[in-house]
């Protein structure tokens, strides 16, 4: 399979960015939440997920994002999507993600703008 | 609103509570403080030699006096008070005998205005290591001392304010506090309770100017202290204390639970559950407490208060168990206040937690039987006042009292299922029970040491109790723990005069093989406990056997309900289409496993138009399928409710936002048909767009905006949410389908996408609705040859006919 799921994980400050490769079906799903599980019970409350390899993504994939954003924005988090190819980007269209969640061009504009997030609360201290 | 009501019981509960305390409790004074024996002349002679021997030096008093004691109480056996037949008559008619009889025991009679009251003592423990020197009367002396030191050692706080522990209060310099009489050292009761000794002294200016000793009896104080505090208010302080930490506990549970979110639930759950446990034994041991200071007097109230006492321990652990049971069941600690929790126990039926919790459940009551019945029996109570006030008199004792249920807790959790682990004949079971009970009883008299009865007996009740319960149901439980106390009860008072208290667990014992004598009897009886029990070997391995051919059997009988499950399934989704004049209608809905979460149907929302459904539940298989039927059932109720396509998609989303687990969302497609004006409205939420093949062969996907069901609530869900029209024309063809559609795909991992299915649709525009379908589902099971179907694929054809609207198209 040339495609197989893969997951890279960075800490860049407080966000945690998670780079998928190849495909997010019902079957990777589970490896995905459990990433996800892992930073949120480290106290992550900030994650980015970089979709640029990201090739194929099933309903079962898109309700990996939907189970933790309640409870990440309820932290004052958020999960924020970067650089989703248009295929992939055409799925979110479709079922309306984009009302829920913030996508970006790049993983790095996502990432910066949690930091502008940051320091925009810093200076409001 | 429940949490309202239970946060306003709460708040209720612990105003109540703290006003019942607060009313009762100040304004007591230590009954000895004013309390004084005018000093006769004898004893005010001895008070004045005692005196002038300690030179009227009042700086450090307290360290003289008990230096001094052995000498006062000589000069009182000099002055005659104490005779060599050990009788002390106090000046107010009572008689104190002391009977010297070696160094094991000493008799006391008391003569209480006329009734005799014989009292044993034993000074073993207070004696043994004195020194016994002079002549006989003064060996007597030192041993009546020793006497004296053990009944102090016994009952120590037996009676309140007797204790006051040799401390008199002084100033920073050792001067005692006030002039007058103080009473600076007040012996402990002797053996019987009722009779104490006080020393005296008279001081003025910092000087001692009498000094004077005296037996006291303390049953007319006794009396007084009811007087002073009554039963009730007794009881009522208990009450208040109780209420309060309940009341505690129950605020914190609740909020608690408020941030479970944020908790590490499972555990934080297993903490209250603890502290609920420990504050229930401690309310068992307090109430015990407050009881065995009622029951010294055994009249009514003191039983009714007993009886009251336990009910509301029991009370309190109902709502600790209640409250376990609901985090167990609900995952949810604000019910815990919801007492039907626990009316759902199913209490014939057996088990290990089950067992445990009964066991806690019971104990309480059975303990305010128990000690209802020692109260009543005449002359016991001495039985109970001895008991409890080795409990009362060391730390670790109390400790290890507290701990009896705490071993019958740890009996039921822990040893019931090993022993029934590897012992498998009930009868052996019962056996082995009472062979530790009884090693257990042989230790206790070895050690000679009444903590080991204690455990004993503790260890022997939780058994007894747990049996019972296990075989018989809770009821049998309690009549159980109700008879065997009390027989153990009677058998050490019987035996009273001979029964060192070690033996006390042989006495359970006793108890206990009365009780389960009863217990095998009821057994036998019960056909079906004979039935069991007379099972062979040869039985035993067939019923074995039979349960693994049953383990095989297993995978292809679920196979079996999978199938039942799909054809179930594939009779929700609509038999045939509806007849509307001037179209054709057909669909098809291939799971990818047995059961899918697609789904697709036709509803009729107003005289003349016709939703038309697909729906898709996301992820697959059993989880999907359960939320396919709750969909259709939604929808179909939603439809009914509002004929607007709008309406009924909001309406549609609010109930599965509510119900359906985070990661789940549904998509749909709905088109409202109106046949006769050929006009569609069609809706999308988060589905695939419907495509729409004209007659001259144009393609076009509709797409109206919105999101899937089940994401947002309603705020969100509605921002953009619109619908789009489109007029159909004689030869249109509307096809909806769901993603597994689109992204069927082929070995390279190549989607079937929306140009493959609008080329194919295109080509096939003259035909059948039908005809259509199946030709999109054989080419995308072409395109998709030998990889397996990786998605439900639900496709609707809808087709506008060539023929007038008035003519009625049958399908």
């Amino acid at each position: 399979m040339p495609d197989t799921f893969q997951i890279l994980e960075e800490q860049q400050g407080e966000v945690a960015l998670l780079r998928l490769h190849g495909y997010l079906d019902a079957h990777t799903a589970a490896e995905f939440e459990s990433a996800i599980q892992r930073r949120v019970d480290q106290g992550c409350a900030c994650i980015v997920v970089d979709c640029e390899k990201l090739s194929y993504i099933s309903s079962a994939g898109l309700g990996v994002f939907m189970s933790f954003i309640e409870e990440l924005r309820e932290k004052e988090g958020d999960i924020r999507i970067g650089g989703l190819l248009p295929k992939v980007r055409q799925v979110f269209d479709i079922l309306g993600f984009t009302e829920i969640f913030q996508l970006f061009d790049t993983a790095d504009a996502a990432v910066t703008s949690f930091q502008l997030k940051e320091e925009g609360d810093a200076t409001n201290v | 609103m429940i949490q309202r009501i239970e946060w306003f019981l709460i708040v209720v509960i612990a105003v109540v509570s703290c006003a019942l305390v607060l009313r009762t409790a100040p304004g007591r004074e230590p009954f000895l403080a004013s309390d004084s024996v005018p000093a006769s002349n004898s004893i005010q002679r001895v008070a004045e030699q005692g005196a002038s021997a300690l030179g009227h030096d009042v700086r450090g008093f307290a360290r003289v006096v008990r230096a001094e004691r052995a000498r006062v109480l000589r000069l009182a056996f000099e002055a005659g008070l104490v005779e060599m037949s050990w009788q002390l008559r106090h000046p107010s008619g009572f008689l104190v005998d002391f009977l010297g009889s070696g160094r094991e025991h000493y008799t006391a009679t008391v003569d209480l205005n006329g009734q005799l009251v014989e009292l044993r003592s034993r000074p073993r423990e207070a004696a043994s290591g004195a020194v016994f020197e002079g002549n006989p009367a003064e060996q007597e002396l030192s041993r009546s001392i020793a006497v004296e030191a053990y009944a102090a050692f016994w009952n120590r706080r037996l009676v309140r304010g007797v204790n006051t522990d040799f401390g008199f209060r002084l100033t920073a310099d050792g001067v005692p506090e006030r002039d007058g009489y103080l009473f600076e050292w007040t012996s402990q009761p002797d053996p019987s309770g009722r009779l104490a000794w006080k020393l005296s002294y008279l001081v003025r200016g910092g000087s001692i100017l009498q000094f004077s000793i005296a037996p006291i009896a303390l049953e007319p104080l006794l009396a007084r202290e009811r007087e002073m505090e009554s039963t009730f208010e007794v009881l009522i302080v208990g009450v208040g204390v109780i209420g309060i930490i309940g009341m505690l506990y129950a605020a914190a549970v609740m909020i608690l639970s408020l941030y479970r979110a944020r908790l590490p639930w499972s555990f934080v759950a297993r903490v209250m559950i603890l502290l609920g446990a420990i504050l229930v034994l401690d309310s068992i041991a307090g109430s015990r407490y407050a009881n065995f200071r009622v029951a010294l007097h055994s009249n009514l109230p003191s039983i009714f208060s007993q009886w009251i006492g336990a009910i509301l321990v029991l009370m309190l652990a109902v709502s600790v168990v209640a409250a376990g049971r609901a985090t167990r069941v609900s995952a949810d600690f604000r019910r815990w206040l919801g007492l039907e929790e626990f009316l759902r126990f199913r209490w014939s039926k057996a088990s290990v937690t089950r067992s445990f919790l009964a066991a806690f459940l019971v104990s309480p009551l059975w303990l305010g039987i128990s000690y209802s019945i020692l109260a009543l029996s005449e002359g016991s109570f001495a039985e109970s006042v001895t008991l409890h006030a080795v409990a009362i008199q060391l730390p670790p004792m109390a400790g290890i009292y507290a701990a009896r249920s705490l071993a019958v807790l740890i009996v039921v959790t822990f040893a019931i299922p090993l022993v029934r682990a590897h012992v498998r004949n009930r009868n052996a079971q019962a056996l082995l029970c009472v062979l530790v009970a009884s090693v257990g009883c042989v230790l206790a008299a070895i050690v000679e040491f009444p903590v080991s009865a204690l455990l004993v007996e503790s260890v022997l009740h939780g058994t007894l109790l747990v049996y019972a319960y296990r075989r018989f149901g809770a009821l049998a439980a309690v009549l159980g723990g109700i008879l065997s106390e009390p027989l153990a009860r009677a058998f050490v008072f019987f035996e009273r005069g001979e029964l060192p208290i070690q033996l006390w667990g042989v006495a359970m014992l006793v108890g206990g093989a009365l009780f389960f004598s009863v217990v095998l009897l009821l057994d036998v009886r019960n056909p079906n406990r004979a039935e069991e029990q007379r099972l062979s070997e040869e039985e035993f391995e067939a019923l074995k056997r039979e349960s693994e051919r049953r383990l095989v059997t297993r995978r292809e009988r679920l196979l079996g309900e999978f199938a039942l499950a799909q054809q179930a399934q594939q009779r929700m989704l609509p038999d045939h289409p509806p007849s509307l004049p001037g179209f054709e209608i057909s669909s098809i809905c291939v799971p990818a496993q047995q059961v899918g979460g697609d789904l697709y149907d036709y509803i009729k929302i107003s005289d003349s138009r016709w939703a038309l459904c697909v729906a898709d539940v996301s992820g697959k298989g059993v989880s999907a399928a359960l939320y396919m039927t709750m969909v259709k059932g939604m929808l179909t109720a939603a439809a009914v409710e509002r004929a607007d396509l709008l309406a009924m998609v909001i309406t549609l989303n609010e109930h599965i936002y509510r119900v359906i687990e985070k990661r789940s969302f549904v998509t749909m497609m709905l088109a409202a048909l109106d046949p006769v004006t050929r006009k569609l409205e069609v809706l999308r939420a988060g589905h695939p767009p419907m495509l729409h093949v004209r007659a001259e062969g144009s393609v076009e996907f509709l797409a109206s905006n919105g999101m899937g069901l089940g994401l947002a609530p309603s705020g969100i869900f509605c921002r953009r949410l619109n619908t789009a029209q489109v007029r159909l024309a004689p030869g249109d063809v509307a096809v909806l389908y769901s993603d597994g559609v689109n992204e069927a795909m082929n070995r390279d991992r190549e989607e079937f996408g929306e140009d493959r299915l609008a080329r194919v649709v295109s080509s096939a525009v003259g035909e059948t609705a039908e005809s259509i379908r199946d030709r999109i589902l054989a080419s995308i099971l072409e395109f998709q040859a030998g990889v397996p179907v990786h998605d439900d694929i639900t496709i609707m054809v809808l087709r506008c006919l060539h023929v007038s609207a008035n003519q009625t198209a049958e399908v």
